[in-house]
């Protein structure tokens, strides 16, 4: 995160980076948002100084973020690998289509409506450029 | 008991030969009888592109806001991380229009 590698780290164990966390964190090279869990938790959200300044908008959603712990461990438990797996992909549609008590607060009404409108059509990546197209099978994807 | 075995190898042996013919690249396994004469045409590959091809005179759902950026998260070899990463991460893509990537740093690998 301080090279610019990443700009943000979601699961962040403050305790295992105690040190290095407390010298960056003070010095303002690393910004704490807080935590997914509750707010006690040593599982940080710990940001670059630079998501704020080119996505505050981003910023401000992680701050909000909160996963009750037991919700956080059933959706990553669903998580199995291999040809029949369950991907984090699948588990997360799961999530947002059964714990729609948690994850709405997180974002204002348009921000669910634009998120409930992916989900209702079937888009599972995280790649925009794929895009649902009635009546084709599977997904249609740009190549640019 | 020779003779059994090299029945059986034999019997292998033209159940190999029969399947390897039957399944060359240009034969049709449905290509039998009536069905022989309705097979007339191929499927014509439709390339993939920006722009989506309708079927059937459906009006298809297109997602064309532009992303206003790149966010990186750090992406390491445990479920809670991965989930945590994939929901806000989906939210960020969908809900604000960001493209996230999911970057492993060095040394997690």
């Amino acid at each position: 995160m301080l090279t610019g590698e990443v700009d943000a780290a979601l699961v962040a164990n403050r305790t295992e980076i105690a040190d290095w966390y407390e010298k960056n964190v003070e010095s303002g090279a690393l910004l704490d948002l807080g935590t997914v869990y509750n707010d006690q938790s040593d599982y940080r959200i710990l940001a670059s100084p630079a998501l704020q300044a080119k996505a505050p908008e981003v910023a401000d959603f992680l701050s909000r973020v909160k996963i009750p712990d037991a919700v956080v461990a059933e959706a990553a438990g669903r998580i199995t690998t291999g040809r029949i797996g369950v991907s984090p992909a699948v588990s997360s549609q799961i999530f947002f289509k059964q714990q729609e008590a948690v994850w709405t607060p997180w974002v204002d009404q348009q921000t669910a409506t634009f998120v409930r409108d992916a989900i209702a059509r079937g888009e599972n990546s995280l790649n925009r450029k794929c895009i649902k197209v009635p009546g084709a099978i599977g997904m249609v994807c740009s190549d640019t | 008991m020779k003779l059994r075995t090299l029945v059986l190898i034999g019997s292998l042996f033209a159940l190999g030969i029969s399947a390897a013919v039957a399944c060359t690249p240009d034969a049709d396994p449905f290509a039998v009888g009536q069905r022989q004469d309705e097979r007339i045409g191929t499927a014509t590959p439709r390339p993939l592109g920006a722009t989506p091809v309708v079927v059937d005179g459906e009006e298809p759902t297109v997602d064309d806001t532009p992303a206003k950026g790149v966010v990186n998260f750090a992406e390491v070899n445990d479920n809670t991380v991965k989930i945590v990463n994939f929901i806000t991460a989906y939210v960020i893509v969908y809900g604000y229009f960001y493209t996230v990537e999911l970057v492993t740093p060095a040394g997690e690998a």
